[in-house]
């Protein structure tokens, strides 16, 4: 026996080596056993597993999914349920990683699956309640009628696939990671809602405000930060007339102007981070009398793309369009008689609270002029190959405590953790199923958050946009700086009712649109916040080209969603260009590039220059201005007020450089020398950069999960921020479409991207250059699926 | 002598390939070994046949769905895993399967030998 003991020793242990996930650096090196047999791991991933076959599922009826030629499925099935049970397969088997990773990110549950280096992210999560509010969520959903079949039905779609998986299938990412996918539940069904929420509505400038109001005079304050862009032009055009009463708010002057330490301003969003446009025209203004429909959400783009295109067939509606993986329903599509898309509102819907403790154990705060005890959450952050963290988030009358510091701890108010007063779920439902304007109201009062455009457009050639959403009502002049948490008579008033929220129907003007801009003038009786996210060149340039034809066109649309023009260098290159000619400033390159400038048409082409210029020019013009702001730690004014100052105040004192005592510089000064800078950051440009703006912005797409290469690395792209083209350098359209309200209705469609989910897919990315092309694919609703041939098909049968 | 070693050669490639086909990753392994134990191989005979067999399996199999790596997927997996060109994958590979065949191989003759002896 003793002959036994070595080899047996060596065959255990090198077999449990191959058994193990080796730390390496911080990740993971995953059991090479499995993941490089060539039987099991990656070398079985090479190959796309797009065939067709049959399974017996959890369904009442047969269900049938044809595939086109894009890969997009059409599912055909006698009922909702059904449907929703394909649609959770289908988004299992094509997107399971992307939904898994995002609900983890929501929930802050990262960690479970990557290890250490998401620690700060999950606690951050975690201190937020993201997951808690979705397990609200998911409870409310069972209060309303009909929901649990739709979501049970959904989740087992989901899990039908996921459980059909051997470590073989597993999609290449859980090889990588040497995770095995998870169970799908009505739980990470809402968090993938949350994950969009937390995308699309935790904008808020509270605690910037807050800092500008101590440090700044009242009078230097409202000269920097007025209320209104009076060139705004709002989704609801200023003739509308709101014919409504509102309850007069309380005013109360509690605010709080303590400024944040830097920690409690590093949440703030990028407000360049949007660009979503819609716009519907009514069929007096096309060429062949049929409504035209328009949308583009912008989002973070990732390879595979957020969302999954599909045709889905039931006896109540047919309906093509875009889902996000991980909830059932179209959410931005069209039917037999109506298209309706989505942008996002961007307004506040989040507030923050200051806490006064009792003392420093932190476990009683003061409310109403007594001190009550907060609820403590006990948050266990598993880690992967480390020990649990468990961390205490406290629960305020106001919310969770996200911030915390010596006296100064702030609670977060926020519109997704609030007891649910619609349906989100009923929304879909609805408006997948509308016929009509007033099916379109229906669903839409419905709509929960975050706060949306909806646009719509209708065979019977109505055209709306409605602000949906739940909007809170603050008393009179809160919810923009940070706000004592000691008394509820700061809290919340309520909600603006559905039926005052903004919304209008077949307007004069023969369109309606939005662009993230302002949703109403000064004239609408309810406070809106969120001016500094509020998009104030976009929805003036759609605008103004929608009111140019009477003859609009399905390609006239195209061009316009690709329209490159910046309003915003409009505006201000001639003012600076002006400056530098007066104070004679220039010589040799610089007289050359300025001439390169004042012929450029402003068009943010890829292949174009003078963006390049600009755009440096600006940032430099940009810092030298704002020097005594960013010196003070208060936030820049937005950019058309820049642009007002630069036109209206070229003496301003801001123009005056804090380093150069001797001198009181003024605009034409700062605009020299930002010039001269500019040629000196042109010139340090690395590689190809100076070539062109696609060369300067290097867009790119990375993989969902950040792994290199995975994704595409350098796209030559046109656009930017301003434009109706708001391509940035990994933000931009995620979805275009444009819908012709014929009878059937016909779209044009793309997406950054492809079907599949699946790296080794040629659906992976097959629609990526058609797409940066300016390309569409033609869609229309295929009712008879006898009456195609599918490049694949999948057989759905009852037990 | 020769003739029991390609036969023990030859059937550790087709039982390696069924059992990897059907069954999990460590399946060839055991195959080698249980083989080698029953055919009552030496030691010698039984790390060559199991090595080259597996090493050899593992090497075609993975040439064989490179050549469908229309997606370079392994060329992308093997720069995240540190930088591996596909070549080095494919080496990594073969010698994973060469060390299990290896050390299945003899862990197995010595099990046969220990049977044989009772």
């Amino acid at each position: 026996m003793k002959q036994l003991l070595i080899p047996a020793l060596l065959f255990s242990g090198w077999m449990a080596l191959l058994n193990t996930d080796l730390p390496v650096k911080g990740n993971f090196l995953p059991a090479l056993g499995r993941f490089i047999s060539p039987f099991q791991g990656v070398w079985q991933s090479v190959t796309p597993n797009e065939t067709s076959f049959d399974f017996v599922g959890q369904t009442k009826g047969n269900v049938k999914i044809l595939f086109d030629e894009r890969d997009v499925p059409h599912i055909y099935a006698d009922n909702l349920e059904d449907a929703l049970y394909a649609q959770g397969y289908l988004h299992a088997a094509n997107r399971l990683f992307s939904m898994d990773v995002s609900t983890r990110s929501a929930a802050g549950r990262l960690s479970e699956l990557i290890g250490q280096r998401t620690i700060a992210i999950d606690r951050k999560q975690r201190e937020r309640g993201f997951e808690w509010s979705a397990i609200q969520k998911a409870k409310s959903w069972e209060n309303f009628e009909g929901n649990k079949a739709i979501i049970d039905a959904y989740v087992n779609g989901v899990n039908a696939y996921a459980k059909s998986l051997d470590y073989r299938d597993w999609p290449l990412e859980y090889k990588i990671l040497s995770h095995a996918p998870v169970e799908w539940t009505s739980v990470t069904t809402a968090l993938a809602q949350t994950n969009m929420a937390i995308a699309l509505c935790l904008g808020e400038d509270d605690l910037e405000y807050s800092t500008a109001q101590a440090k700044l005079s009242q009078e230097d304050y409202v000269f920097l930060f007025p209320d209104h862009n009076p060139k705004e032009r709002p989704i609801i055009p200023k003739d509308r007339l709101w014919d409504f009463a509102v309850t007069k708010a309380k005013t109360d002057g509690d605010q709080i102007g303590t400024p944040p330490n830097k920690k409690q301003t590093e949440d703030n969003r990028n407000k360049d981070l949007n660009g979503s446009n819609n716009w519907a025209v009514s069929g007096k203004k096309t060429a062949n009398g049929f409504p035209l429909l328009a949308n583009d959400p912008h989002l973070q783009l990732a390879l595979p793309n957020i969302w999954y295109e599909m045709e889905i067939h039931t006896p109540e509606m047919s309906v093509h369009g875009v889902s996000i993986p991980g909830l059932p329903f179209i959410v931005i599509g069209f039917n037999e008689k109506i298209a309706w898309g989505s942008t996002n509102s961007g307004q506040d819907v989040l507030d923050w609270y200051q806490i006064t403790w009792q003392d420093s154990s932190r476990l009683r705060y003061k409310l109403d002029e007594k001190f009550v005890d907060a609820t403590l959450r006990i948050e266990e952050i598993k880690v992967r190959g480390a020990k649990v963290i468990i961390d205490t988030i406290r629960y305020t009358h106001w919310g969770p405590v996200t911030h915390t510091d010596e006296h100064k701890d702030m609670a977060m108010k926020w519109i997704g953790h609030q007891k649910a007063t619609t349906n989100d779920i009923d929304y879909l439902k609805k408006i997948n199923k509308a016929g009509d304007v007033v099916a379109y109201r229906d669903a839409v009062s419905s709509f929960q958050y975050p706060a949306q455009n909806k646009i719509f457009a209708s065979v019977q050639g109505d055209i709306a946009i409605s602000v949906a959403g739940v909007m809170p009502i603050r008393p009179a002049g809160h919810g923009e700086s940070l706000t004592s948490g000691e008394s509820t008579a700061h809290d919340w008033l309520g909600y603006i009712p559905f039926e005052h929220a903004p919304f209008i129907i077949n307007p004069s003007r023969g369109y309606v649109s939005s662009a993230n801009q302002a949703p109403a003038d000064t004239s609408y009786p309810y406070p809106l916040l969120g001016k500094r996210i509020f998009e104030d060149y976009r929805g003036r340039m759609v605008n103004m080209l929608l009111d140019t034809s009477e003859h609009f066109t399905p390609s006239a649309m195209q061009a316009l969603q690709q329209n490159n023009y910046n309003l915003h260098a409009a505006d201000l290159l001639p003012v600076l260009l002006q400056a530098l000619d007066s104070a004679g400033c220039l010589s040799g390159e610089g007289v050359a590039i300025a001439s390169i400038l004042s012929k450029w048409n402003y068009e943010y082409h890829r292949d174009s220059l003078s963006p390049v210029f600009f755009d440096l020019w600006y940032k430099e013009f940009e810092n030298l201005t704002w020097d005594e702001l960013d010196n003070l730690g208060v936030m820049r004014p937005e950019e058309w007020r820049m642009v007002e100052i630069a036109k209206d105040h070229p003496q301003s004192k801001y123009f005056d450089q804090l380093l150069t005592m001797a001198k009181k510089e003024t605009f034409s000064d700062i605009a020299c020398i930002s010039f001269a800078n500019m040629l000196k950051a042109y010139h340090n440009l690395e590689g190809d950069q100076g070539k062109n703006w696609g060369n300067y912005k290097q867009s790119a797409i990375p993989h969902l999960a950040r792994f290199p290469h995975f994704g595409a690395d350098f796209i030559h792209t046109s656009g930017g921020r301003h434009i109706i083209n708001a391509m940035s350098k990994t933000h931009g359209p995620s979805w275009r479409m444009i819908v012709e309200l014929s009878s059937p209705p016909k779209a044009w469609v793309n997406y950054p991207g492809g079907q599949s989910g699946n790296p080794a897919s040629p659906h992976f990315r097959d629609m990526l250059e058609h797409y940066f092309d300016g390309k569409y694919y033609e869609v229309a609703i295929r009712n008879d699926p006898a009456a195609w041939t599918p490049s694949r098909q999948i057989n759905i049968s009852p037990k | 002598m020769k003739n029991k070693t390609t036969v023990a050669f030859i059937l550790c490639i087709a039982g390696s390939l069924l059992a990897g086909i059907y069954g999990p990753w460590w399946g060839p392994a055991v195959f080698i070994m249980m083989l080698c134990a029953l055919m009552g191989l030496t030691v010698k005979q039984s790390i060559l046949a199991g090595s080259i067999s597996l090493g050899l399996v593992y090497l075609g199999m993975a040439l064989w769905m490179g050549r469908q790596d229309k997606a370079e997927i392994i060329e992308k997996t093997g720069m995240l895993l540190g930088g591996m060109s596909p070549v080095m994958m494919i080496v990594v590979t073969t010698l994973i399967g060469y060390i299990t065949g290896l050390l299945s191989g003899w862990l197995g003759s010595v099990i046969g030998g220990v049977v044989s002896k009772k």
